[in-house]
């Protein structure tokens, strides 16, 4: 049977189907590719990076990174709603902006993240919106984090608690900044990794975290080991040590490591307000005045005719001035500042916290970045923390922390005092009073009288180590921990 | 140009003919009143030692709602008298201002309040001679309804229905006692246009009395 349909032949045909694709990837390159592409600028465009690795711990201070390319000036905004059902949103702002230009502009900061309900953030250049997104009550972990910088970070599952949050990140995202350090709770290095830079290491310990070095490490990693000393080594608020490179060895490390508290640190340090309103003129006082004034101003009306009128109107207006100097406070705002430096070795983590207190309802400001230390709204704004207040009211605002050499440290056998101020009611936790401490001066260690602290240091007291060292400085608390095995000589 | 005429023809009342008004008992009475209704004030608000001082909100208050009760008082009262003496109790009102801001100058600087002081020195100012302009108009209004006697109810009245419109308005239009506590322009330009409507009426030279002294006998 001969077909009248004309058949086709396999070439024609392979042909057809190949101008076929050749037209659709014409077509698709034509619309989809300025597509794909905006998508991939957008995605590049900007940057926003919060937590060590994405990590956000909440309740501590993380570290914030965003980056721009091509940009012009930008504006990043957040906004972390930390109430709860019972009290209502309790809205946290931040803002900093953002020089940008051509090529790549990175903005490095820390930012403290309270326990949230709801954490949102944009980044906008113009009416441009560069980047957005939005974390829930889920995201919301206090757990401090143990970071791995290993190759194979599961090997070392083992060493660590079953809740503990562990997370592997890149060296490089390490930043030589104490702040951000303060949701850590160890770094393990076992030399497998790229070598982060010493000074991270040096501010992650400083800043209270553990940082354990497992194994031995390559020689590219050699700056590294000298940290730790002869084997461990206290550095601020934190130490550096090695530790065999098995798990078991790890866990003890980690078990047998107790960071100080500084959350409660600082409640100790701000339980005394500074700030007091100021005490004012009695009411008798007052209304002494204020009667003799009734009634001079009348008898002079009654009986004095022009001259008794003229006399009550020289009164009216001296009154006030009289009354202003005797009875307005001096400031609107009262300031005062608390501050603890917690010293380990060289290097001291200190913590600052500001007391302000208003008299006419407004914006306090405190200059630097900051959080109230108890719950309630605030705003950052480009470095700068403010919180509005009602009349007569105060806050304490725990600055953040920051890296300083030590004032007070152990040396040997002695105690010594390398700031510039003289430091007095020296104690050491255990052996008692010590000598006071001339600026550059030290004193062998002794036994001496127990007890007799002044307040603060009273309260500080047991939050710390026995073998550590706390003095007074004329505007600050300087703490030096002891070195790692109890105070040098052995007798704790 | 337009000011240089306007004080032209502006009559300042005598100081003698203001220290006599000053002097005559009503004018007296109501002045003690008021200076020992703020001590009451101060006496009750001032705080303990420690304590937050709050004295200034219910003094400013209290000083302004009380002023202005007494300029509307007299103005109701003296709405038939000649202009001179009119022009005279208005003055003497002012004095009544300066004699109790020592009051809230002190209890000002004790408190701290977020308010400006100059608005709190300026708004008797203007709202006294405000009420005295609504006093005699309230007076002349009773006079041709043949309602004086209501005069008693009827100031006190007058001022809480302002005070109730300012709250059904959600503005501080009239009210003198919301409005010491916040600056507000409305406020300000109702109460200045009422008061220097009033000023100008009472303190025009030449002219003949708001009310005749006929209207006065009767």
């Amino acid at each position: 049977m001969v077909s009248l349909v004309p058949t086709r032949r396999p070439g024609r045909v392979a042909r057809r189907a190949a101008r076929r694709t050749a037209a659709a990837c014409l077509v698709w390159l034509l619309f989809a590719t300025p597509w794909a592409t905006a998508q991939v600028d957008a995605t590049t465009r900007a940057a926003v990076e919060f937590g060590l690795g994405g990590h956000l711990v909440a309740g501590a201070w993380n570290p914030l990174r965003v980056t721009v390319r091509d940009v012009g000036p930008s504006v990043l905004e957040l906004r972390i709603d930390e109430g709860s059902l019972l009290t209502g949103p309790r809205l946290v702002r931040y803002r900093a902006s953002l020089p940008g230009g051509s090529g790549v502009t990175v903005f490095d900061d820390d930012l403290y993240v309270p326990t949230f309900r709801n954490l949102s953030w944009t980044l906008t250049s113009g009416a441009t919106v560069l980047a957005s997104a939005s974390l829930g009550v889920g995201d919301s972990d206090a757990r401090p984090l143990e970071v791995l910088l290993s190759s194979a970070p599961g090997n070392w599952r083992a060493a660590y608690a079953a809740d503990a949050r562990l997370v592997d990140i890149a060296a490089s995202d390490l930043p030589a900044r104490v702040a951000a350090y303060d949701g850590v709770a160890s770094i393990l290095l076992d030399g497998s990794a790229a070598a982060p830079r010493p000074e991270a290491i040096a501010a992650a310990a400083a800043g209270g975290a553990q940082v354990l070095l497992a194994g031995a490490l390559p020689a590219s990693q050699a700056g590294l080991g000298s940290l730790a000393g002869d084997g461990r080594r206290r550095l601020g608020a934190g130490e550096v040590a090695r530790v065999a490179a098995d798990s078991a060895a790890v866990r003890a490390a980690r078990e047998g490591w107790r960071a100080p508290e500084r959350v409660a640190l600082i409640q100790a340090l701000a339980a005394d307000p500074l700030l007091a309103a100021p005490p004012g003129v009695g009411q008798p006082v007052v209304l002494s005045m204020a009667a003799a004034f009734v009634l001079i101003v009348l008898l002079g009306l009654r009986f004095g005719r022009a001259p008794g009128l003229a006399a009550a109107l020289v009164l009216a207006a001296l009154v006030p001035l009289a009354g202003w100097r005797l009875l307005r406070p001096p400031e609107p705002v009262l300031s005062g500042s608390h501050s603890v430096q917690l010293g380990g070795g060289a290097l001291a983590l200190t913590l600052d916290v500001e007391d302000r207190l208003t008299l006419p309802a407004g914006i306090v400001t405190v200059p630097t970045a900051g959080h109230p230390l108890t719950s309630r709204p605030y705003d950052v704004r480009d470095g700068v923390t403010e919180i509005a207040l009602s009349r007569w009211h105060g806050v304490s605002v725990v600055l953040r922390p920051v890296l300083e050499p030590a004032e007070l440290r152990f040396e040997g056998e002695r105690l010594r005092n390398d700031g510039r101020e003289a430091l007095t009611d020296v104690v050491v936790l255990g052996l008692g009073r010590q000598p006071d401490l001339a600026p550059g001066a030290s004193e062998a260690l002794r036994r001496g009288e127990e007890g007799g602290l002044p307040p603060l240091l009273a309260r500080l007291a047991p939050l710390l180590p026995p073998g550590t060292a706390l003095a007074s400085g004329p505007s600050t608390v300087v703490i030096a921990l002891p070195p790692v095995v109890g105070v040098a000589g052995g007798e704790l | 140009m337009t000011g240089l005429r306007l004080a032209r023809r502006v009559a300042l009342p005598p100081p003698g003919l203001v220290a006599e008004r000053l002097r005559q008992t009503d004018m007296l009475q109501i002045l003690a009143l008021v200076l020992a209704a703020l001590l009451f004030v101060l006496a009750v608000a001032w705080p303990g030692p420690g304590e937050p001082n709050e004295t200034w909100f219910p003094l400013a208050q209290t000083r302004l709602t009380l002023l202005a009760l007494t300029a509307l008082g007299f103005g109701a009262a003296e709405w038939s008298r000649a202009r001179p003496q009119l022009g005279a109790t208005v003055a003497a009102l002012m004095l009544f201002v300066v004699l109790s801001a020592p009051f809230d100058v002190a209890s000002y600087a004790a408190s701290y309040p977020a308010v400006p002081l100059w608005w709190t020195t300026l708004l008797p100012f203007v709202d006294t001679p405000a009420y005295f302009g609504v006093g005699v108009l309230l007076g002349r209004v009773a006079h041709a309804l043949r309602v004086s006697a209501l005069l008693p109810l009827l100031v006190p009245g007058l001022l809480v229905a302002g005070i109730a419109l300012d709250v059904r308005l959600g503005v501080a239009l009239v009210d003198p006692l919301t409005a010491p506590l916040t600056v507000s322009g409305a406020h300000l330009a109702v109460m200045g246009a009422i008061a220097l409507t009033t000023l100008t009426l009472l303190l025009r030279r030449g002219r003949a009395p708001l009310a005749s002294e006929t209207e006065a006998a009767a």
